[in-house]
């Protein structure tokens, strides 16, 4: 054992191999306590480095130049004065420019957005506004675009300025409470209006990019304090891919490398105060049916999804499933095509009509173009959408469904092989069946006298197993009616007490009502109720009968339920999970347990998004959809390693990485809250190893008791601000810019 | 000479007496009407009539008050005084508030010490600033001058008990007014206090109450909660007994709808402590406005030794 360690011990930079790590002196730069913002680039293009940051209690953004070494060898121009007997006298290695603000800056980054040499600065302030500032002559600096966003406050961390696109220009990304926006940059060296992409992680705290050698560009999404704080937005061009949400443990701070080997985050964690690296491994789970975590594609919340509105199927016509969402408040179906990657891309809106919300996929009129039915209640219209090569035109009105339809599905009742049109409508609280043969009039009604409530679905199902696709009518309360198929344009309607089903249908999930083909060929319906699923059929007596139980455990509360090759997949509100459960011997077990970003699931709808790759699902929520792909690869943020300050009482907190040792390796500053310290860190070179502090230091003394604004380092950065081509530490402490020149 | 003419000028203005009676009683007050067979003595919360063949002393009190010098402890003065009507007092000591002018606040303050130049004002008044200006008042024949020193030095400071020591350094000696800091244990609830400032920058505005409560906890502190109306200006400047002694410092009030007559003083036993131990509160140039000291990060050597250190605990 003791051999072991010895090992691993010598395996770690030790303290006699470490290059020395060491500062030259203490320099103090007059701030603000509310001072933030703090940033460093070469703002005058002289190829020294700069600092800046905002002091909002002086209104003002102050810019600190580096000064030339043949200017600090001048003489000050003016001796201190006595009457500045309380001044302090900065160090003479900066120049002081200050920028005057009409505004509070809540986020800002320093930038060379038109690659002149030059850094500019792009604030986000209150009133909401983002400003892109450019030095013009002198001191003298401007506005040279401006942009009106929705929220002028927000964090520190909610603005970021990186290649997003890969085109080689600068781009700016912007975080805001449900939703980034991308500023993409145009020709000469100009910000594109934005484009919005809704985030599943609501009120996030920061936002960051990162290229990491293995895996694709992605802008991260964390909040600190939450379990599942950590959110990962793949970039495709200009656009954001689906959102996987990790667990990353209640994390107090962040610090997110834009160049890693993987996706990597150095954290202080909120309960333990230890500094870990989690990166982003995949890994192949043996009793994995899908890949992990599930791809979210947020919505806009405030204009919300349809509850109904989600549906899969081909609209272009490659071969792979594509998603259409209802959107009724936009009066909108947005069109997601799956790309060959599996991944989703930014939808393509079209108009409908006001208040669709329900939408079906299919050819209906065999012209080998995709349609798209549409039912508005709203507007009392029945619809068909045709996919027109790279849009969906607007619906054209289907006449002969009366009154208010509520729901439609296009089968074949009829005729075999001929595709008829079914509606449920409503008149006076009286509702109706109304079928048109090969979608013309006129329509054969059938009376629903048995509903009470609004029906909201209507599915086709042969639930009697007589070869003759019926109709199953959903109410908004979970009740069902069935419309048997009695052959010859023949139908014959059944309420719940008819067909023995009030009280086995009674606490089922309204949303959670789909139809299957169960393994043995037979078609049922799924239903979620409480803690059990059903596969429901009729049997010759056409009465109700449970084909399938299926039990997910006794501590859930199930939501939606779908059928997926082998197995059984339900939404469980209790854990916030998809349960994959597979029958093996005799029992529903659960295979796997993949965490939903919300517990707010709607349904669950397997899916055939691929040619030959099996089901997948589709679940919908309120905030978006969900999508799970079969496969065995799950991707984990792990912890790589942790470390934990041996100083009693110590509280780790603010974290900056750069060369602090000249070696050409990657350290890691930590500031020790509690102690007021800093800890320098040398990251393990090798897998399995430990960070071995290389120094640990006080960083002032305090007189008083009490705290107020200010009292902790709260920002860091590590950069040349010496011009030695040595990274530098500097710091916001109290009223104080510290900086901390390498030696 | 000058103690004379105080004494006269207090007599006139009808001073406080000691009246003895026969047994050994005696009371205590201001005479505000005599009558050929009776005196009208003010006791402070009520007036009492008292027949003359009753006394067998009269003797009035400033004498011996008057006599009694000040005395210096520290950088401060205590004296013990007479009670005195407030519009006397404020005559006697308002010369010694003062206006402290930051660039972004105006507060108020009063001069401990006139030879010195030392002043006491809160600290959150100075907070983060460093160019300091304060206006004294001074009165020549019936009319008021304002004098702007500019030179103005902070001396200490303690965040936690919102206080600061400041050092006109650009006035000639003794031309300054100043006051007697007083003693906590003296004041009761009920007690008449008034105070000087400057609210809204309204200078030399008095405003008069009692004290609420002695112990009145606030933020680990104890203070003193007095009706004497305060407002934004007055921070800093003192509150006076009704004998002319500082008590407190008016620090703060209640704010709110509906909200009325509750106001903060800091107590003067912890301006006391404050101004005895006031290298221990020094204001640092380095950190002027945050009570901080910035140490030297380490260099190259002492971080190899340091990592030399680490090194050889984790081998062990």
């Amino acid at each position: 054992m003791t051999g072991l360690l010895y090992f691993l011990l010598l395996a770690l930079p030790g303290g006699d191999d470490l290059a020395p790590f060491g500062f030259s002196g203490l320099e103090l730069y007059k701030a603000s306590t509310r001072a933030q913002c703090l940033v460093t680039a070469d703002f005058d293009g002289d190829g020294r480095r700069d600092f800046a940051f905002t002091n909002n209690e002086r209104s003002r953004i102050e810019i600190f130049l580096q000064k030339s070494p043949e200017e600090l060898a001048k003489p000050p121009d003016k001796p201190a004065q006595y009457d500045d007997v309380n001044e302090i006298h900065d160090d003479a290695r900066f120049q002081k420019v200050l920028i005057p603000l009409e505004s509070t800056v809540h986020a800002m980054v320093a930038v060379d957005l038109d690659g002149d040499g030059s850094a500019e600065l792009v604030t986000r302030s209150d009133p909401p506004r983002l400003e892109v500032w450019k030095r013009e002559a002198g001191d003298v600096w401007a506005v040279t675009q401006r942009f009106k966003i929705k929220e002028g406050a927000g964090p520190r961390q909610s603005l970021l300025a990186a290649d997003l696109n890969g085109d080689g220009r600068i781009d700016i990304a912007l975080l805001e409470k449900e939703a980034v926006q991308l500023y993409c940059q145009g020709e000469e060296g100009r910000l594109k209006p934005p484009e919005e992409f809704p985030t599943g992680l609501r009120d996030a705290t920061g936002i960051a990019f990162t290229r990491p050698a293995e895996g694709t560009a992605a802008l991260v999404l964390y909040r600190l304090g939450e379990e599942n704080g950590l959110a990962v937005r793949p970039l495709l061009g200009s656009a954001l891919g689906p959102e996987w949400v990790f667990r990353s443990g209640k994390m107090e701070t962040v610090l997110i490398p834009e160049r890693s080997e993987r996706l990597s985050v150095y954290t202080v964690m909120r309960v333990s105060d230890r500094l870990h690296l989690k990166t982003l491994v995949p890994k192949a789970e043996a009793d994995a049916v899908f890949e992990a975590p599930l791809s979210l594609y947020p919505v806009v919340a405030e204009r919300g999804i349809a509850e109904r509105g989600v549906v899969a199927g081909d609209v272009d016509g490659d071969g792979r499933g594509d998603i259409v969402v209802a959107r009724p408040s936009a009066s909108a179906l947005e069109v997601y095509l799956q790309d060959a990657d599996g991944l989703f891309r930014a939808p393509r809106t079209s108009s409908t009509f006001a208040g669709t919300a329900h939408a079906e996929v299919g050819d209906f009129d065999g012209d080998g173009k995709t349609d798209v039915l549409v039912v508005s209640s709203e507007e009392q219209v029945v619809g068909v959408a045709t996919w027109e090569g790279d849009h969906l035109t607007f619906p054209r009105r289907v006449d002969g469904i009366p009154d208010k339809p509520h729901a439609a599905v296009a089968a074949a009742l009829i005729e075999p092989g001929r595709t008829d049109l079914a509606g449920v409508t409503e008149a006076g609280r009286k509702y109706a069946l109304a079928v048109l043969p090969g979608w013309k009039e006129p329509a054969v009604t059938v009376a629903l006298p048995f509903l009470d409530n609004r029906p909201t679905r209507l599915l086709a199902v042969d639930i009697d197993a007589d070869g003759d696709l019926d109709l199953a009518v959903i109410t908004e309360r979970g009740d069902m009616g069935l419309v048997l198929n009695e052959g010859s344009g023949n139908f014959t309607a059944l309420g719940s007490e008819a067909f023995g089903g009030k009280w086995l249908l009674q606490d089922v999930d309204p949303n959670s009502y789909t139809t299957t083909t169960l393994p043995g060929g037979r078609a049922a319906i799924l239903v979620a109720k409480k803690t059990i699923g059903r596969a429901i059929g009729l049997d010759e007596n056409r009465k109700l009968v449970v084909v399938e139980q299926i039990s997910a455990g006794d501590n859930v509360k199930l939501l939606g339920i779908a059928w997926s090759g082998e197995e059984v997949v339900v939404a469980d509100e209790k854990t916030g999970s998809l349960l994959v459960l597979r029958r093996r011997d005799g029992e529903w077990k659960r295979v796997q347990e993949i965490e939903l970003p919300s517990n707010v699931v709607r349904s669950v709808r397997a899916a055939a998004l691929r040619p030959g790759g099996g089901m997948d699902l589709v679940v919908s929520e309120k905030s978006g959809f969900l999508v799970a792909r079969r496969g065995r690869q799950e991707l984990r943020l792990e912890s790589r390693w942790s470390y934990e300050s041996d100083v009693k009482g110590s509280k780790l907190r603010v974290i900056a990485a750069g060369d602090l040792n000249a070696d050409g390796r990657l350290d890691l500053a930590v500031t020790d809250v509690e102690k007021r310290a800093l800890e320098l860190l040398v990251p393990p070179a090798a897998a399995g190893g430990t960070p071995v502090r290389a120094l640990r230091f006080e960083i002032y003394e305090e007189k008083r008791e009490g705290r107020r604004g200010g009292s902790y380092v709260r920002e860091m950065e590590v950069a040349d601000l010496t011009g030695d081509k040595k990274d530098d530490l500097v710091f916001l402490l109290h009223d104080r810019v510290v900086l901390y020149p390498q030696e | 000479m000058k103690i004379a003419i105080l004494t006269l000028c207090l007599l006139a203005l009808g001073g406080e007496e000691v009246l003895k009676f026969d047994g050994g009683a005696e009371i205590r007050g201001r005479i505000v009407k005599e009558t050929p067979d009776a005196l009208f003595v003010d006791l402070g919360y009520t007036v009492v009539e008292v027949p003359k063949k009753q006394i067998r002393e009269r003797a009035p009190v400033l004498e011996a008050a008057a006599q009694a010098a000040a005395e210096q402890k520290s950088i401060f003065f205590t004296k013990a005084l007479p009670r005195a009507p407030i519009q006397d007092l404020v005559e006697q000591f308002g010369q010694a508030v003062v206006l402290v002018k930051t660039s972004s606040a105006l507060g108020s303050g009063f001069i401990i010490n006139d030879q010195e130049g030392y002043a006491v004002t809160n600290f959150h008044v100075i907070e983060g600033e460093t160019k300091l200006k304060i206006t004294v008042f001074k009165k020549i024949g019936n009319e008021f001058k304002n004098v702007v020193y500019e030179k103005v030095k902070i001396v200490a400071i303690s965040p936690f008990f919102d206080l600061a020591l400041l050092k006109i350094e650009d006035t000639d000696r003794g031309e300054l007014g100043k006051v007697y800091l007083g003693d906590i244990a003296d004041l009761a609830r009920g007690d008449r206090v008034f105070a000087v400032g400057n609210p809204l920058g309204l200078s030399r505005s008095v405003t008069e109450g009692i004290v609420s409560t002695r112990y009145r906890e606030q933020e680990g502190k104890v203070v003193i909660q007095t009706t004497a109306p305060i407002n934004p200006g007055n921070s800093g400047g003192p509150l006076f007994n009704d004998r002319g002694e500082v008590v407190g410092v008016t620090s703060s009030k209640l704010m709110g709808f509906g909200i009325e007559g509750i106001g903060f003083a800091i107590p003067v036993n912890y301006v006391i402590d404050f101004l005895v131990n006031r290298e221990a509160f020094a204001y640092d140039k380095e950190a002027p406005d945050s009570g901080v000291r910035y140490y030297p990060p380490p260099g190259k050597k002492r971080g190899q030794d340091q990592a030399r250190e680490e090194s050889g605990d984790a081998d062990e």
